[in-house]
């Protein structure tokens, strides 16, 4: 064995330079040296590394595409990252936010010790006085107010053993359901979508699709900047053949439209009369794939004007009913293309060209969007259209034919959807609704049944709402920074700061968020720990701890258990040293046999992640078709097998076009839709710390379309004033830019902390998602210096 | 293999010094105020207006006759992927504390009279002579011999992390 540990060997190897480096060329460095002193791993590194650092694999910190990355270590820092040429995901390639990955660990402001808030000052704290001040409020809370009064806000950016304990410790230890993360406000209609349409969350596809494809489809998806490395596997694939039609569909001219064959303008909501038409002409075209749709779909009708969500305590519950074929024609006669072409604000020969892509045999089509269908006050009825398109016309489970949603956290799919850090879900797509779900949780997790509620919490809007009223009274937030990206931000502002209210923040940097903590907690993060992710291809991605966190920083899943255990919860957590291990193990039983399949520990330290469900050792590519899926039947063709109550088949939903809650008026007429830029990241708490991204776009501004900026005499780059019934901000206007809004429509980015468009935006939602629509409200643009109205 | 381990680590450590006295010189030729890039590997910033239209780039980075520098990878289309605009006057948000890796200095050599080994990934670096053409650019090794224009008939990549050959004994 050798004498070497691995800090040592790191360190011989920085010292070694090139020397180490012809040392491994030499044959010199046995790689498996790595294996057997310490946490990182034999895996082979990609070609032509600078041998100067040590590299060890893992999946970018940002984005849901899930791009693999090696990172370079040298001197206990990470000082370079390059892509992964053997990771599937990216070959090779990545963005400017995955090239900034080094940096985001070390901006100057790092929290790197707990922070108590005493007579409205933060101080320094040990972790026991952090930690034993935290567990006696959440124990206090118990106490007096109940579970119900004690809340949980995490993240997409949580790794599986964050959300996994946290889920564990709130539902197994302390009774409540009060488990949320910020996916709630980015891709909760397309987990909605997927299951009412086929019986389980996730896209039975994957990036394969891409290439595969002939006719890609965006519905509302600014891809160039928001994935930018799939959008480039795209190009790549249009640039060997020609012949590949990219349209772009949306309420706003971007970066993607620059390189679509087609831009398609529509009416905020039109995507519903939209896609409507568009299977109104594929069923009148006779192009309806009958056998597929015979063997393997049945057809449903929901509940409609279903409201907006933007009372307190609004509750829904869908009520569908079943319809046959006919009935489902008879219901798309209101939507001919000269009928949709109003609401959807598509011009009918557009609509018809649309529909030849979907509706010709002979051409594959994927469809993909993120935000635009999801942030929508009917995104569960946006996506069950869209994958209504491919139910029709039998475009689904096969290579470049599938409906594919691209979500915007590293684990929203893996840690918020898989884990089910929602407050409704148990691990594994399971509800806590279910008696035999909450029977096999309780078994799992050592705790009587009875323990875990069968009320779901708060869903994320409510829960603010909730802490508003007093319902709720202390709450912890890990990983995300609500207070820049709730709707209608002004009054949560408010609700945080009320008195009987506990906040506890944990994160890496100071925020808006952290702000309003009461108890602040410095989180270690990426690489500073070892940690899990899944990614929107449904790839379980693994990492070990690369380097260690600065100052005190610890990992929040450590935290979490931390806290449990001084509540009396020690014996939930009763792991050794090596407890993510030891909680994937425990969390993968979940998973078992039933279609969500995880492989072992081991599998993901030596592979570039798998895709679920992994049987026999196999990951599946396409789900749900024989051959492909281990979980569909021999001579079956196809299997839904998630639905039981169609007996494995797919739904096909009537879900009809109805309009936003808020559309301009004469006092506010113009609608506002926020968004992202390529450079920043979310909130920007990690990429404006980046000084190269920082400077590429340094605050937000308001995109505005040259007609109406000459109607309103606003210049580009004039300060305006943007006002809702709900706030106000100034910000730059911006006529021609990087992108360009629709006639009166305008356009925010929400990245900026000192420029909150949240402010303004409305907290409608979508009432089976409970997802909020950022995309539509009425505001109007002032200039500066004329009177306010 | 303590032995082993040992005579590596003194090897390495002699051949480091060297490489770390060679890469202090080069520091010493003055640093740009503001580096083009994070860190040696990292994308380079673009060091004028990138303007509106962002899909123009390649009308002079990929034509020799342009006069500007010429991109090594022209088959990739969406520049701002990884390019963005310098800026040079934006203050920052806050600062940060990434040193960034330099420039690896004069790649080695197999042995003493052979050519010197690739020390950088070739993804995203087809073209080598882009980059090393005498008149390319000021801030790399550029090749004195440009008509040779099949550089890897002499210039290996480097693939630090594979295996030894090795084959089992025939009897």
């Amino acid at each position: 064995m050798s004498p070497l540990d691995r800090r040592e060997f790191l360190s011989a190897a920085g010292q070694a330079g090139l020397g180490g480096w012809l040392a491994c060329e030499l044959g010199l460095l046995p790689l498996d040296l790595l294996a057997r002193t310490g946490r990182t791993q034999s895996i082979p590194v990609g070609p032509g590394l600078d041998p100067r650092l040590t590299w060890t694999k893992a999946p970018c910190r940002f984005c849901g595409v899930g791009c693999g990355v090696m990172v370079g270590v040298n001197d206990g820092k990470v000082q370079a990252v390059a892509g992964d040429e053997l990771s599937p995901v990216n070959r090779g390639l990545l963005c400017i936010k995955g090239y900034s990955l080094p940096a985001i660990l070390y901006g100057e402001d790092r929290l790197t010790t707990p922070l108590i808030r005493a007579g409205g000052k933060l101080k320094q704290a040990t972790w026991d006085e952090a930690l034993d001040l935290v567990s006696a409020q959440f124990k206090g809370t118990l106490g007096a107010h109940g579970p119900t009064a004690v809340a949980i806000y995490g993240s997409g950016q949580w790794t599986l053993s964050d959300g996994y304990v946290a889920s564990k410790w709130f539902r197994a230890g302390m009774g409540s359901n009060n488990v949320e993360a910020n996916a709630r406000l980015c891709m909760a209609s397309a987990v909605t979508g997927f299951l009412t349409s086929f019986g389980m969350d996730e896209p039975m596809g994957n990036y394969d699709d891409l290439e595969a494809a002939d006719v890609l489809v965006l519905w509302g998806n600014n891809m160039a900047e928001m994935h930018p490395v799939l959008f480039s596997r795209i190009l790549e694939s249009r640039r060997q053949r020609p012949e590949v039609r990219l349209i772009d569909i949306g309420t706003r001219r971007t970066p993607t439209t620059e390189w679509a064959d087609e831009f398609i303008g529509i009416k905020p909501n039109g995507d519903l009369a939209l896609a409507n038409a568009v299977a109104h002409l594929i069923v009148e075209r006779g192009r309806v794939n009958q056998d597929f749709v015979r063997a393997h779909t049945v057809f449903r009708r929901g509940k409609e004007k279903i409201g907006y969500g933007l009372e307190d305590n609004f509750q829904f519950t869908d009520a569908p009913v079943g319809m046959t074929f006919e009935e489902f024609k008879s219901y798309l006669a209101d939507y001919t293309p000269e009928k949709a072409a109003g609401p959807s604000g598509v011009p009918a020969e557009t609509i018809r060209r649309l529909a030849d892509y979907y509706a010709n045999p002979k051409l594959k089509v994927v469809s993909l969007w993120c935000m635009g269908m999801n942030q929508h006050v009917r995104g569960t009825w946006i996506n069950n259209l869209v994958n209504n398109l491919h139910l029709l016309t039998g475009k689904i489970g096969r290579p470049g034919n599938n409906p594919f949603s691209l979500t915007g956290q590293p684990s929203a799919c893996g840690t918020v959807r898989e884990v089910g850090t929602l407050a409704h879900r148990l691990p594994a797509d399971m509800v806590v609704t279910n008696p035999e779900h909450r029977r096999l949780a309780a078994e799992i997790w050592g705790v009587p049944v009875e323990k875990i509620p069968v009320q779901p919490g708060y869903n994320t809007v409510e829960m603010f709402r909730a802490l508003d009223r007093g319902d709720i009274r202390t709450m912890w937030i890990q990983c995300t920074n609500p207070l820049v990206t709730m709707p209608n931000l002004n009054r949560y502002r408010d609700a945080a700061k009320k008195q009987g209210r506990f906040i506890v923040v944990s994160d890496v940097y100071p925020t808006p968020t952290t702000d309003i903590a009461d108890v602040i907690l410095p989180s270690a993060m990426w690489v500073e720990r070892t940690g899990m992710f899944g990614n929107s291809e449904r790839r379980t991605q693994h990492w070990f701890k690369a380097v260690e966190p600065p100052g005190q920083a610890r990992p929040d899943v450590w935290q979490l258990m931390e806290v449990a255990r001084r509540m009396g919860y020690g014996q939930l957590f009763s792991y050794e040293e090596d407890y993510e291990r030891e909680i994937f193990a425990e969390y993968r039983k979940f998973t078992l046999g039933h279609g969500h399949d995880l492989a072992r520990y081991d599998d993901y330290v030596e592979h570039r992640g798998l895709r679920w469900p992994v049987v026999d050792g196999k990951e599946t590519a396409y789900r749900y078709v024989e051959g492909a899926d281990p979980y569909v039947p021999e001579g079956t063709g196809y299997k839904f097998y998630g639905y039981k109550a169609t007996e494995g088949k797919a739904v096909i939903w009537a879900r009809p076009y109805e309009p936003p809650p808020e559309v301009p008026d004469a006092e506010y007429p113009f609608w506002l839709t926020t968004g992202r830029v390529l450079e920043h990241w979310h909130t920007g708490s990690l990429t404006r710390r980046v000084p190269q991204l920082h400077r590429a776009v340094p605050a937000a501004y308001v995109e505005i379309h040259p007609d109406d900026a000459r109607r309103l005499n606003v210049q580009n780059g004039e300060r305006v004033r943007v006002v809702s019934r709900r706030g106000r901000i100034e910000l730059d206007a911006v006529v021609e830019g990087r992108g360009k809004p629709l006639p009166g429509s305008v356009f925010v980015p929400f990245f900026d902390e000192g420029n909150l468009i949240n402010e303004l935006t409305l907290d409608a939602y979508c009432p089976i998602s409970k997802q909020p629509d950022y995309k539509k409200c009425a505001v109007r643009i002032e200039k500066i210096g004329v009177a306010e109205g | 293999m303590r032995a082993r381990v040992f005579l590596l680590v003194c090897v390495a450590a002699f051949l480091g010094g060297l490489a770390a006295a060679q890469s202090s010189t080069e520091a010493n030729r003055g640093p740009s105020p503001r580096p083009r890039r994070l860190y040696f590997g990292a994308p380079p910033t673009v060091p004028h207006d990138m303007g509106l239209d962002m899909n123009d780039c390649l009308v002079c980075h990929a034509d020799p006759e342009m006069g500007a520098p010429l991109t090594p990878h022209p088959t990739r289309l969406r520049c701002r992927q990884c390019h963005l605009p310098a800026a040079e006057d934006v203050p920052f948000f806050r600062s940060n504390r990434l040193a960034g890796l330099p420039p690896p200095g004069r790649a080695p050599r197999l042995q003493p009279s052979g050519p010197p080994v690739i020390p950088h990934p070739l993804l995203l670096r087809e073209n080598c002579l882009a980059c090393h053409a005498p008149e390319a650019r000021e801030d790399v090794i550029s090749t004195p011999h440009p008509e040779r224009l099949r550089c890897q008939q002499c210039h290996i990549p480097q693939r630090p992390d594979t295996p030894q050959f090795s084959r089992p004994p025939t009897y």
